[in-house]
Order: structure tokens, then C-alpha cells, then sequence
């Protein structure tokens, strides 16, 4: 059923490319994103997947034009072909309030704490100019979709009222209320129990293939990326170093940074001692003028420290480095005996 | 040797049982003497024995009786129909004041921090700099500039107060706006002004409430003090600084009651403001 998907040739809904970002810290400029650059097809979802400060949020918040005063970018954003950064105010706000949703990591964050359910969910439409009655009946009916029985009295209740997990559902509800084209989700399960976890999930998931839209999903777990996105995007220090289908990324991966993250993740089924990656992750402002990946990479050669890979394909995937093709399959990371090694069958250990 | 020390958390109770169970006398003394006061101000001409402006030279400068309870100022009015009385421009004034101020004041604090940049810069150093004013001495100025009574006092402490309000509720919404709820209103398409009254607002509401509170307090022995030097409300009206001043010659001369009577109440209010104040500062910090 890949109905939803686009025809081959047509424009993606999203399309990041070469995107740079500068915030100030103390007046200098500081660089938060070295190149990213993915796509979103209609109703595809991809993941964005990477350490803390690894720019996923920040890349987001360029897709919402949520940017701190004095940011400046570089490279394309373009939603359905329109540039989100040079958008005007008019049509920055209809963007935001008609084709893109956010759903954030903490709902109660993200729910004005004195304000009811009801008065949450309809205030947006309410401001489209729809009637009161109606926006409560397309609430409540949202509200049931996402699997809360009784709406309507959740609709008269405070969001202190409200668990975790149904604030979640309440969000996404509210999310689905404008019938975007794009929705992002950062990190939705972070702050819920583990049991509330995936059914949030599920319903996000399950609403989100019946409406037929695209998702930009922000997560630090490999494994949830793959369960719920068509592709994966591996961030590290504001660069994306490689996409590939989520379905095969495991066997796949073709970056060394991505074969470590792959293989520092526990397994139920094959116990053992986890690798690490060595060093500490670096931030995208002390990134050389190398690949980023570099000081930390056990495969990384002179080249590596001087010259900057660009996003390139490889197989079908995309990968920004030097050595992808060498290095195709040969990388193995083992952990065993007093210190952890990384092997690569024709170059020496590190 | 006890490294850890077991706090007794019994089960988190909710915020509201916690509330119920401790009764907190200072509070409830503190509402029901606001609540009197306000009461009696409201009431006065119903609770009032005598006419407060009747005077009765045959009975002047008396001790507490029957007939008046707190006996009889220099010209043979009753003090205690004069005090009840004098709750009504005691209480007008600091009222005004706060009004205008808390208005003033959430609204720039608000709309600055809102707006941000340079908007939110140049107010700040003009809040800092007004800090610097004594407010009785913008007082004194205003009265000086419009001449005694009651406008010219309140508007000057208003302007006075604005700051203090301003710089309280400016921090607090500081915090609101970086929250991502009022970013999932922008996302919303919610207008700037909208999310200002209708999502930041209400939640420095408790702060301001608290805050005002605590400046009814304050500005009524501010305007106390200006009447007392015969700057603001005049005679013969009845007003508690102004009575404190009238009963200064009678103090010399043994009868302290007209002095004693109006100093007590502004003592007695002004705490009670300042500790309702207090208590709620608390539960708006606990909140947030």
C-alpha cells in the first residue's frame, strides 16, 4: 500500500538542500547546522535520528521558522516548492497554521496549563472563523479517534487533570485538527511511560497513514525510527552524514558513525558487552575543517581531517563520506577483551 | 551517621488537600480585616453613629463614652464615625493607584516582552530609572506642580508603582513566552495580541494579583503620609492620615484617641494588605 507515496518525478513536499545555520551566542555567530540537506515526499515519513545537539530540533525549528532573533541561514527550505525562509508574514502564518503541525516532546509543556481541553483544541479553528458548535463536534470527534472515550468531558477538563499519555493524545489530536500536509514529532514518547509509549505511537502512526501525511520524526532510537518511517536521516554535529530506507539499515549502513550508533544499541536476543563510540560528540561549531566525524572516526585517513565529504549516493543510499564504497561491509565494531576495537579487515586497528 | 536524610514524602498529597490542611491564621486574619475594611468603607453611612462633618462645639475634645465610642476630636465631631469614614478615601486612593499601575504595568511588561529586541531594551533602563524615584518625592512633585487633593497624588504614585509591577511581571512572562505552549500557539496562527491576553496573561495573573495586593498596602501609607503633611486629601473631609495629623494638638494635651484611632487602622490595613500579599506571591511561586 504505498498509495500515499508520490509518482515517480514529482516534486517532494519538503526539500532541505546545503541548509547552513548561524545563531548568535554572545553576538558571535555560531554554527548549528554545517549541511543538511534531505526530502520528504507527500505522505512519506522520514526519521531524523542523532545524539543530543546534533541539530534535529534546530532543523525542525528552520522548517517552522522558529528561529531565535539574529539567525541566519543558507541553503534551501521549500515546502511544496515554496521557500518557507523568504516567506512573507501572511503567508508564513497561513503555512503554519494550515499545512505544517507540531507535535512536541513534553505535552504538558506544550498545553497552556489554565486553559481546558476544549478551549485548546478549538481556539485554532475558532480563529479560522468556525463556528463554536462545530469546532467543539470536530474536537470531540478527533478526541475519539485517538481513542479517548469520553471527550467530552475531557474537553471541560485542565491538562493537570489529564496523564501523560492522554495530554499526548490530546496533541496529536490537535495536530490532525487543520488537516496539515506535514506533521513533526519531536521525540512525541520521550517524556511517557514505557506503556504509554507505544500506543501513543500506534495512534500517531495509524492517524497519521490514514490522513496520508508526511512526518518529520525526531528520535534518539534507531529502533522506533525503523518501526514507524519510510527513510532515516542520521544527524550528527548539524550535518546529516547518511539517508537510507529504514527497512535495511541495519544490514545496510554504509557510514562508519552510523555502523557505531547501530552497534552501541542493546539487544535482548544477543547479550553482550556494548560498544561505544570513542570520544565525546562533538558540537557543530568545533567540527574542523574536516568531516565531522573525523576525531572520533576509527576508518578516518589525512583526507578525512581536511576535506569535507558532501552528501553523495552510494548504493541507495546517501552518505557523506570519503570512504563509503571502500569501506562497504567491511565495518565491524567488536567489543571483547580489555579494550574495545574496531576493525576494518584491511587497515589496521585503531 | 546518616548521610541520607528521609524526607517523609506521604504519598504526594494533591496540592489542594495539602491547602485545606493547613489552616494558615495570619491569611485568614489578613482577608477578614481586608474584607471588613472594605465592608465599612462601603458601608459607612449605614454604620456610622453621627454624621462625620457634624460638628458640636459643646462637646468637643471628649473622652470616649457611650454616646461616642472613641470620644470627640478639637471641633466636636465623632472620631468614630470619622474613622469608618475615613476608610472610603483611605481606601479610594490606594485602590486608584493599583489599578493604574497593575494596568500599566502588565501591559508594558507584556507588550515588551512580546515584542523583545529594542522595544524590550529601552524600556527596561526607563523601569531602572524610574526605580531610582522615591515615590513620596514624585508625590510631593505632582502636588507641588497640580496643587493638593486627590488626583494629583495618585496619578503621581501610579506612575510611581508602575515600575515595580512591571519589572515583577516582565520576569514572569519572560517565562511563559519561552515555553512551547505559547510556541504551539504561534504554530496555531494565533494573533501576537491574542496570545498575549488570552495564554500569557492568565498565567501572571496570580503574580499580578499578588503584587497588586502587596502595592495597596504600600501606596496606603504612601497617600497616608502625604495627607498627614497636608499634601493630599484636605479638611474638613475625613481621611486616616489627615486624622492622624488633625489629632496632633489633642495629643498634646492627654487625648490621643483621634491620632491613636487613625494610626491603628493604617497600621492594621497596611499589614494585613502586606501579608495577603505575601501569602499569595508564595502560592503564585508555588505554581509556577
Amino acid at each position: 500500500m504505498n498509495s500515499w507515496l508520490n509518482p515517480p518525478g514529482a516534486d517532494p513536499l519538503v526539500r532541505v538542500s546545503h541548509l547552513r545555520l548561524d545563531i548568535p551566542v554572545r553576538g558571535e555567530p555560531r554554527r548549528v547546522l554545517h549541511d543538511v540537506s534531505f526530502e520528504v515526499g507527500a505522505g512519506e515519513a522520514l526519521g531524523l535520528v542523532g545524539e543530543s545537539g546534533s541539530g534535529k530540533s534546530m532543523t525542525t525549528r528552520v522548517l517552522m521558522r522558529l528561529l531565535p532573533h539574529g539567525a541566519a541561514t543558507d541553503g534551501d527550505v521549500l515546502f511544496d516548492g515554496t521557500s518557507v525562509t523568504g516567506m512573507d508574514r501572511r503567508a508564513l502564518r497561513r503555512y503554519r497554521s494550515s499545512e505544517v503541525a507540531m507535535i512536541y516532546q513534553d505535552p504538558r509543556a506544550a498545553i497552556n496549563p489554565v486553559s481546558t481541553v476544549g478551549a485548546f483544541l478549538t481556539e485554532a479553528l475558532r480563529e479560522a472563523k468556525v463556528s463554536r458548535k462545530e469546532a467543539e463536534e470536530r474536537a470531540v470527534a478527533l478526541l475519539r479517534e485517538v481513542g479517548i472515550t469520553d471527550a467530552p468531558r475531557r474537553m471541560r477538563q485542565y491538562p493537570h487533570q489529564l496523564s501523560g499519555g492522554l495530554l499526548q493524545r490530546v496533541m496529536i489530536a490537535s495536530a490532525m485538527l487543520t488537516k496539515p500536509r506535514l506533521l513533526i514529532a519531536d521525540e512525541p514518547t520521550t517524556a511517557l511511560d514505557v506503556t504509554t509509549q507505544e500506543e501513543v505511537m500506534a495512534i500517531l502512526d495509524e492517524q497519521r497513514r490514514e490522513r496520508g501525511l508526511a512526518l518529520v520524526f525526531i528520535t534518539h532510537d534507531l529502533d522506533l525510527a525503523a518501526a514507524v518511517t519510510d527513510r532515516i536521516a542520521v544527524m550528527y554535529a548539524g550535518t546529516v552524514l547518511e539517508t537510507a530506507a529504514s527497512a535495511n539499515l541495519h544490514e545496510t549502513a554504509l557510514h562508519p558513525y552510523t555502523v557505531g550508533l547501530l552497534a552501541s544499541r542493546p539487544s535482548t536476543v544477543d547479550v553482550k558487552r556494548l560498544w561505544a563510540i570513542p570520544g565525546r560528540p562533538v558540537s557543530a561549531f568545533e567540527a574542523g575543517p574536516g568531516c565531522v566525524f573525523a576525531d572520533r572516526c576509527p576508518f578516518a585517513q589525512d583526507r578525512c581531517g581536511t576535506e569535507r565529504p558532501a552528501l553523495r549516493t552510494v548504493d541507495d543510499h546517501q552518505v557523506a563520506c570519503h570512504r563509503a564504497e571502500e569501506l562497504r561491509g567491511r565495518i565491524t565494531y567488536e567489543t571483547g577483551g580489555d579494550a574495545d576495537r574496531a576493525h576494518d579487515e584491511q587497515t589496521e586497528p585503531v | 551517621m546518616t548521610a541520607v536524610t528521609s524526607t517523609p514524602v506521604t504519598a504526594a498529597p494533591s496540592s489542594r488537600l495539602r491547602r485545606w490542611r493547613k489552616v494558615d491564621p495570619v491569611l485568614i486574619l489578613s482577608v477578614l480585616w481586608c474584607a471588613l475594611t472594605v465592608l465599612v468603607a462601603v458601608a459607612a453611612p449605614l454604620l456610622a453613629p453621627y454624621d462625620p462633618s457634624q460638628t458640636d462645639i459643646l462637646a468637643a475634645a471628649q473622652g470616649p463614652s457611650a454616646q461616642h465610642w472613641f470620644g470627640t476630636d478639637a471641633v466636636g465631631r465623632d472620631i468614630f464615625s470619622r474613622v469608618l469614614y475615613g476608610a472610603r478615601l483611605s481606601l479610594l486612593g490606594p485602590a486608584l493607584v493599583v489599578v493604574i499601575a497593575t494596568t500599566a504595568g502588565t501591559t508594558l511588561a507584556i507588550a515588551a516582552v512580546w515584542f523583545g529586541g529594542w522595544f524590550d531594551r529601552v524600556l527596561t533602563r526607563v523601569l531602572d530609572i524610574a526605580f531610582a524615584f522615591p515615590p513620596l518625592l514624585l508625590a510631593v512633585l505632582s502636588v507641588v506642580l497640580f496643587g493638593p487633593g486627590l488626583t494629583a497624588p495618585v496619578v503621581a504614585l501610579a506612575v510611581a508603582y508602575t515600575p515595580y509591577i512591571a519589572r515583577v511581571v516582565r520576569s514572569a512572562a519572560l517565562r511563559e513566552r519561552h515555553l512551547p505552549y505559547i510556541e504551539s500557539c504561534t504554530l496555531a496562527g494565533l494573533s501576537g495580541p491574542r496570545i498575549c491576553v488570552r495564554h500569557i496573561l492568565p498565567n501572571v495573573l496570580p503574580l499580578v494579583r499578588a503584587q497588586a495586593v502587596t502595592s495597596l498596602g504600600s501606596s496606603l501609607l504612601d497617600l497616608g503620609a502625604i495627607s498627614f503633611v497636608g499634601l493630599g486629601i484636605q479638611p474638613p473631609n475625613a481621611e486616616w492620615g489627615l486624622m492622624v495629623s488633625d489629632g496632633r494638638t489633642a495629643l498634646l494635651n492627654g487625648s490621643p484617641q483621634e491620632s491613636l484611632a487613625a494610626g491603628f487602622m493604617i497600621i492594621i490595613t497596611v499589614v494585613a494588605f502586606n501579608m495577603l500579599g505575601e501569602r499569595l506571591a508564595e502560592r503564585a511561586e508555588v505554581r509556577a
